[in-house]
């Protein structure tokens, strides 16, 4: 059987998948396993990223996350830190991006799995699957959810473009979704939307209420869905 | 002034309005030196008021990491035995002052929604006010609204605390608004006003203050539409007062 062409060739799914989303990341921050290294220099960087996420878990936060520190806590020496980073704010970025990545992959999926049980138009339901997946994801993972929300404040200004370029981009995913499906909000009620999640997220974690986030969806869900319906 | 408190053209007057609203637009109000035989509780407010109006200019013309207790003395004309007796340092100072803006916002706000109109053209006026207030004083607001976040875990709560009133009082508004049997979680408004705080903060960092008058309907829409639902938010958000 030939399959129908998707109603939804932008779908949001689609439009968050990184864009090196096909090699999925050898090496993911979130998880459990120490995983298959697929060269030294590689497993150095997994294990300093890794390092600098429990470092910027403790009280001091980035600010107490010296490139000795970070070294310290991946069992590794300051050469090999500088091997990889000149200082602590590249090792930073790197291992922002590498988890936005993560985070991303992980909100296609939870999208591409509304799309499959509610259709293709269901852009809510779908909004629903991203969102959800995100604050599980986020919920699961505490220390890489408190770097990439509370710390990156405190990274320096490169660090506050990434973090502006981040949310401009799931700004224009939820854009492309929505016009797709002829949706017809204004086009402040995305950036409303995505900068009004990270507050509400970034508050919880601030308060250390991770664990809980997952809980919120359907509060939270009132701003994109109609009141008094399903949908 | 505050980014929502008193009003550009009439916050001057600072007659109906908390003493925050109207004595931090003054850079500053110093009394003649000497014997004045004024008493002691007015000049020791007098001073406060000065240290609050000083620390928020000295934030606006650089950023709070580079302002110094000396850069806020020396805009309130104290001596720094002066500013310690008031506050502990730059912290405590800046959290005053924010939480003299957060009041006179909150007065504001109260002000503007007492009234018998419905709750689109009282979120009309609340956002134009906002509006109108962030592009008069575009700096102030920026140490408000962005600067307030580099201001340490002790003013990140006051913000958080602010956000969640400021959401409570949305609610209550919107509430009546609603078709039986729904009700707008707290969660849900606390996104909203988040959310519109946070676009007002980028268009400032942006330095593109200027914008958010287009913006105005648009941002009225989204206040509106948990309460009523898109098509309604839509018709009532848009063009002149509603």
């Amino acid at each position: 059987m030939v399959r129908p062409p998707p109603l939804l060739p932008t779908g949001l799914q689609r439009r968050l998948l990184p864009a090196d989303a096909s090699r999925r990341s050898t090496l993911p921050l979130a998880s459990e396993q120490q995983p298959e290294p697929g060269s030294p220099g590689e497993a150095e960087r997994a294990a300093l990223q890794r390092a600098l996420v429990r470092v910027l878990s403790k009280p001091g936060g980035y600010h107490a996350a010296g490139p000795g520190e970070i070294a310290r806590a991946a069992g590794l020496s300051p050469e090999t830190f500088y091997a990889h980073y000149r200082n602590a704010e590249e090792c930073y970025l790197a291992t922002y991006d590498a988890a936005i990545n993560e985070l991303r992959v992980a909100m296609a999926e939870g999208a591409e799995e509304a799309r499959s049980a509610h259709g293709a138009d269901a852009w809510r339901r779908q909004l629903d699957g991203a969102v959800g997946a995100m604050l599980t994801f986020l919920a699961k993972w505490p220390e890489l959810a408190r770097a990439l929300f509370t710390e990156v404040h405190n990274a320096g200004p490169a660090a506050m473009l990434r973090r502006e370029a981040m949310l401009a981009r799931f700004v224009s995913d939820i854009d492309h979704a929505r016009a797709t499906l002829d949706n017809p909000a204004p086009a402040l009620a995305s950036g409303v939307l995505v900068r009004g999640l990270d507050q509400v997220i970034s508050a919880r974690i601030a308060r250390g209420m991770t664990q809980q986030l997952p809980m919120m969806l359907d509060d939270l869900s009132h701003y994109w869905r109609e009141p008094g319906t399903d949908d | 002034m505050s980014p929502m408190g008193g009003h550009p053209d009439k916050g001057r007057s600072g007659v109906d309005e908390p003493p925050g609203a109207s004595t931090l637009e003054r850079p500053s109000r110093q009394l003649p030196s000497g014997r004045h035989g004024l008493p002691r509780q007015y000049v020791v407010d007098n001073q406060r008021e000065r240290i609050l109006a000083a620390v928020m200019q000295a934030v606006s013309a650089s950023s709070y990491a580079e302002t110094t207790v000396g850069d806020i003395i020396t805009g309130a004309r104290l001596s720094r035995r002066t500013f310690y007796e008031h506050f502990d340092g730059k912290e405590d100072c800046f959290i005053a002052a924010y939480d003299a803006a957060i009041e006179a916002a909150l007065h504001t706000t109260r002000e503007l929604t007492a009234g018998g109109e419905s709750f689109a053209v009282k979120i009309r006026l609340v956002l134009e006010r906002l509006v109108e207030n962030v592009v008069a004083a575009p700096d102030f607001a920026h140490s408000c609204m962005v600067e307030v976040v580099a201001a340490g875990p002790w003013a990140l709560q006051r913000r958080d605390e602010a956000m969640r009133t400021f959401a409570a009082l949305l609610r209550d508004l919107g509430q009546p608004e609603t078709a039986d049997e729904v009700t707008v979680p707290p969660l849900a408004a606390e996104l909203v006003v988040g959310g519109l705080h946070e676009m007002v903060s980028a268009r400032l960092v942006q330095g593109r203050a200027d914008a958010l008058g287009e913006e105005l309907d648009q941002m009225i829409y989204c206040a509106l539409v948990p309460f009523c639902g898109h098509a309604r938010a839509e018709a009532l958000s848009r063009g002149a007062t509603a």
